[in-house]
């Protein structure tokens, strides 16, 4: 996971949510950015929050159940099953490229 | 079990062999503007890349190294979802597709002073500091810049000032 040329990296993360006290969300702006995928640790606290706070922004957020984990799998399928789906599309890896 | 059905589909569609939840593109023309399929359990939802940002949160360490200090507490459901290996997968493929690619570390710094009387932020309990901060408007100013002053350290620091004060239960 290491990032490559071209990747950008936020700053000013020192909570639970990607875009409290970050340049998260000027990141996003700058680049005109409308869809939110998300994914990481752990899935219940970190990118719940920053799931929240994206929905709160107007964003069309995505979540990526098979890119986080939490501290249990019982935590990572209640997260899934209740809550992610009020907030974002909850969805997987399985992506496909169309032309 | 859901996640199994869909990953067969996305194998069967393809007619791929592999493992791989990705599918390659077809040719190695660079097409700027795509689209992005995800396969769920709902009928396919298509993103276009070039308004999509794929944002990865907290691959440090601590959580996905062996040894680090949260790794116990996520290896189990990070095995059984295959988090990495996944997320490296989902990593390149939107990179490919042209989408923003954004890492979300976390990080903490060293609570900086606030450089007005140095010795009494670590010599005064904290309670009485904050008591301090707001009724003595000759410390740094007025009432009002005192709130000021707390509220911005809670939005800049995520409320570590209070924390690194000793102060652990908030009334809000």
């Amino acid at each position: 996971m290491k990032p490559a040329e071209g990747d950008l990296i936020c700053k000013g993360k020192a909570g639970l949510c990607g875009f409290s006290s970050t340049n998260l969300d000027f990141l996003l702006r700058q680049n005109e950015i409308k869809n939110v995928v998300l994914a990481g640790f752990l899935t219940n606290c970190c990118v719940e929050s920053s799931m929240r706070s994206a929905y709160e922004l107007g964003y069309k957020v995505f979540t990526l159940k098979d890119c986080c984990a939490a501290t249990s799998i019982a935590a990572q399928d209640a997260a899934y099953e209740h809550t992610f789906g009020m907030f974002s599309v909850p969805t997987t890896s399985t992506v496909s490229l169309c032309f | 079990m859901i996640f199994l059905q869909l990953f067969s589909i996305a194998i069967f569609a393809t007619g791929s062999s592999t493992a791989a939840a990705f599918i390659a593109p077809s040719t190695t023309t660079f097409v700027t503007r795509t689209s992005l399929s995800m396969s769920t359990a709902e009928p396919a939802v298509k993103i276009d890349p070039l308004t999509t940002a794929f944002v990865f949160i907290e691959y440090q360490n601590e959580f996905t190294t062996e040894g680090g200090a949260l790794h116990d507490a996520v290896k189990e459901c990070m095995h059984a979802t295959g988090t990495l290996g996944n997320s490296r997968k989902a990593m390149d493929a939107a990179r490919d597709a042209g989408c923003v690619i954004i890492h979300v570390p976390i990080a903490f710094e060293k609570v900086r002073s606030l450089g007005l009387v140095p010795n009494i932020w670590t010599t005064m309990p904290a309670c009485q500091m904050l008591m301090l901060l707001y009724s003595h408007h000759s410390l740094i100013g007025t009432q009002r810049n005192c709130k000021e002053l707390i509220w911005n350290s809670f939005r800049n620091q995520g409320g570590r000032t209070l924390q690194s004060w000793g102060v652990g239960n908030r009334l809000l």
